[in-house]
Formats: C-alpha cells, sequence, structure tokens
C-alpha cells in the first residue's frame, strides 16, 4: 500500500480519534479501517505512547490510556508544535559530520589510532585522515585525549610509529566543536568553551 | 596499511539482517543477535555502524541492574536522570523514541546496541527491561555477545521470540582473506602468500591484520616483483603470532 501523505499532526489525531476507549485494537484492525500502512500506524502509536495516550496491551495490540480518553473525548487535535515551554535547552539533532562520528568511534574505543578512527568514521569523506589528525590534536590540547607513552610501530623504513591515543574525559554523545576565534573547543554536553592550550 | 573499511562476508550478513529487520512482518520482533568468537571484527563492525547511525551502545556489565542500566542509558542520550527508576524508564522511553522518529525522518535506520551482552544474557531482569524498551518503541536491539547469547536466550522464549535475526561471525574464507588483504595492504600480495596467511590466521581478522603489517614491514624494503610479494620473498619471516600458543608462525623456507 502506498503512503498518503499527511500535514503535521493529521496522522496522530486520525489515529487517536478511532481508538475506542477499553478496547485494544491490533495493527492489522488499524491497517485495514485506517487505509494507512503498518509503518504509518507503528511510528504514529510510539508517539502517542510517548505522549501518554496510548499503552501497548500485548505486543501489536494498542488501546487508549486514562489521559487518551480525556484527549479523544475533548476532541484534541495535534498540531506541529510547540510541545513544551521554551527552555533554550532544546536537544540538537545528531549532526551526520566526519567528527561527530570520530566522536562517536572515540568514546567506543579503549585506546586507537588515527587510522582506527578514520576506518570507523570515514565516508568518501575529502581528506579524513588530516581532519582527524587535527581534531585529535584539538582534543589533546583541551585535555580530552591523551597520548599514550607507546606508540604503534610503522611498517615503512623510516616511520617513527603511529601515536596512541586514550579518551581520559568523556563528556557526553555530541562531539565539542573546534573553534578558530577563541582556540577553544565548544562542548555541547557541558554548553562551555573548553580552550585549547598547551600544558608544559 | 590503508584506512579503509572492508566489507567481509561477516559484515554484508550484519547489514543484510539490519535490512530484513525494516521489512519485518511482526513488528515487535525486532531483536538482533550478533554473536562470534574475539578477533572476527564484531567491534569493529559495530563502531562503524554506531559511528556511521549516531545509534546508542551500551557497553553491558557483570554486575549490571535495571536501575544501573537505565542510568547509564541516560547518559548516552545525553539527559538529565530523574530520580525514581520509573522515572528513569519514562525518560529513556520518550528520549529514545525522539531520537527514533528524527532518524526515520532523515531515513536513517536507529538502534540501541548492547556489547559484551554475555554478562547478563541470563538474568532476567536486564532481558525484561531490554524487551520492554524495544517492545515499546518497537526498536531494533542488537545484542553483541562471544557465543553464549542465543544460547541463554533459549531459556527465555518471551525474549527469544522476540529476536528477529541472528547473525554469526564465522572465521573468514579464503576470498574474504584476499579481499581484506586487497584493500588494506600497501603491498601487492602473491597468491601462495595470501593462501599461507589464510590457512595460519585460521581466517580471523585480528591474525590478517598482523600478517598485512608484518608483510607491509617486510615489503618496503625489497623491490616487489610483479605478482606482489611471495612466500618465496618471505621465507623466514615472522608473519603472526599463533593465538592458541602464542608462538611466532615463520613463513617456511622450503614448502
Amino acid at each position: 500500500m502506498a503512503e498518503q501523505n499527511h500535514g503535521p499532526g493529521e496522522l496522530l489525531t486520525k489515529v487517536l480519534h478511532h481508538l475506542v476507549g477499553g478496547v485494544c485494537l491490533t495493527i492489522d484492525v488499524l491497517e485495514a479501517d485506517l487505509g494507512l500502512t503498518r509503518r504509518q500506524i507503528s511510528n504514529a502509536m510510539s508517539t502517542l505512547v510517548r505522549h501518554g495516550l496510548v499503552e501497548r496491551a500485548e505486543a501489536g495490540c494498542y488501546q487508549l490510556t486514562a489521559d487518551g480518553e480525556v484527549a479523544r473525548a475533548e476532541g484534541r487535535v495535534f498540531t506541529s508544535g510547540p510541545n513544551g515551554p521554551h527552555t533554550g535547552r532544546a536537544r540538537k539533532p545528531w549532526r551526520d559530520t566526519f567528527r561527530q562520528r570520530a566522536w562517536s568511534a572515540m568514546r567506543m574505543s579503549v585506546t586507537f589510532t588515527i587510522g582506527d578512527i578514520v576506518v570507523a568514521a570515514s565516508v568518501d569523506d575529502r581528506d579524513s585522515t588530516s581532519n582527524a589528525m587535527k581534531y585529535a590534536r584539538q582534543l589533546t590540547l583541551a585535555g580530552y585525549l591523551m597520548e599514550m607513552p607507546v606508540r604503534q610501530k610503522g611498517t615503512r623504513l623510516t616511520s617513527n610509529g603511529f601515536k596512541r591515543f586514550r579518551l581520559i574525559r568523556d563528556t557526553g554523545p555530541a562531539a565539542p566543536v573546534y573553534r578558530e576565534k577563541k582556540k577553544a573547543l565548544y562542548d555541547y554536553n557541558l554548553r562551555e568553551d573548553v580552550p585549547c592550550v598547551r600544558n608544559s | 596499511m590503508k584506512n579503509v573499511f572492508v566489507e567481509t562476508a561477516n559484515v554484508k550478513a550484519y547489514h543484510s539482517a539490519l535490512s530484513a529487520l525494516e521489512e519485518r512482518g511482526a513488528e515487535e520482533a525486532c531483536i538482533v543477535v550478533v554473536d562470534g568468537a574475539p578477533g572476527l571484527g564484531k567491534t569493529t563492525t559495530m563502531k562503524q555502524h554506531i559511528a556511521q547511525t549516531g545509534s546508542i551502545y551500551l557497553r553491558a556489565k557483570k554486575e549490571w541492574q535495571p536501575k544501573w542500566m537505565l542510568n547509564e542509558l541516560l547518559d548516552e542520550l545525553g539527559v538529565e536522570k530523574p530520580r525514581g527508576i520509573e522515572q528513569k524508564y519514562a525518560k529513556v522511553v520518550s528520549e529514545l523514541a525522539l531520537r527514533q522518529q528524527l532518524a526515520i525522518q532523515n531515513r536513517k535506520i536507529f538502534t540501541l546496541v548492547i556489547d559484551e551482552f554475555d554478562h547478563c544474557s541470563s538474568r532476567p531482569a536486564i532481558l525484561e527491561t531490554c524487551r520492554d524498551i524495544s517492545d515499546m518503541l518497537e526498536l531494533p536491539t542488537i545484542f553483541v555477545g562471544m557465543g553464549k547469547v542465543n544460547d541463554n536466550l533459549k531459556r527465555f522464549p518471551q525474549v527469544a521470540s522476540r529476536v528477529s535475526q541472528k547473525v554469526r561471525f564465522d572465521v573468514m574464507d579464503k576470498e574474504d582473506v584476499r579481499r581484506l588483504i586487497d584493500k588494506r595492504c600497501e603491498i601487492r600480495v602473491a597468491d601462495d602468500l595470501v593462501t599461507f596467511v589464510a590457512k595460519m590466521s585460521k581466517g580471523y581478522n585480528r591474525e590478517v591484520l598482523e600478517a598485512i603489517a608484518s608483510i607491509e614491514r617486510f615489503g618496503f624494503r625489497i623491490d616487489v616483483g610483479e605478482d606482489g610479494i611471495t612466500m618465496a620473498d618471505m621465507a623466514g619471516e615472522k608473519l603472526m603470532n599463533d593465538r592458541a600458543s602464542g608462538t611466532a608462525i615463520i613463513v617456511p623456507e622450503v614448502l
């Protein structure tokens, strides 16, 4: 079945108003009644569950909660937002940048080389090795990374080996972003600037 | 060594399982079990999956309790932790739902990955909490272990029935070893040496990577022929260490 397009909140309103208090409806029934795809119903249900208006009586079967029955009786219509007071601390969506991917890979690794990070994080990025090296340097200066005393052996005749790093300050899932003007990393997890200064 | 991610048969099987999960018939069956011995590339594959999709990654602990797990999950989600366990659970569900929706809008797959799951795959409290979260949002949840997860789950049919895909990371065949060497080694390698690496490494990624480093270390110091570096070229050189005994594996002078 092709997916019909719906305006903001239209799908949620349609699904909510179709449910009846005390009756558990399965995805199959909703699919037949509403002419929606299983995926659309499933997505709408997860939002309604999050709002506390619907609960899963058992796997694949949904019914209204007490709040849901009130919302239905009041004829509540979903809109595109806002969903709560504006606190100025909105959660940023995950940014699909090389440095965000590199940060995620660093958080998963015990110790790592630049090569390890490039293997995990690169997606046809231009000059990803040099980008990872610059980022590792900035993170080291800001005290996020520690250089391990022993390097990984290189394979070329004149190679000094590869630096190994360890993440010693894991502040959270969002990658710190370098600000050239301030010579600092802005940490979205701490919401503060962390200066990149050489400690010697 | 070239810094590229190589799609071996194991990686392809993993991606196929994720695609199959997207197409699943029963919406509630959204658990994937990834099992396999150490050194087969599970962690590298997971690291790439997490980094590329922004999914949530947790490492299971032997002493995990549901509250401890929920706390770690909230830390990973980057939100403040409420006090009670019920509030923690509600917060986890709402935050995961939010991220799942964003991922759906961006046409990406969003998953919850729990590594080292052998530690808690026989603990009903943790399994039930994972099942509740996965069930509530129909969130693809990936249990990664070292071979015991599937066996342990057999004792919990209510969870095992939610497992829609099982991926077993197996040792590589010669074709995969060849692919890994071709993509990552900076020196051309002849077929006889590839065969020897495949045999002595027993198809483990870790050992093959060790062999590639040895081949490069040797190959950068000699003139390599058109066919690439051969066993005869490397005769008497150390290739890797034997996994079981720890002794060095030397390329033989005469076969």
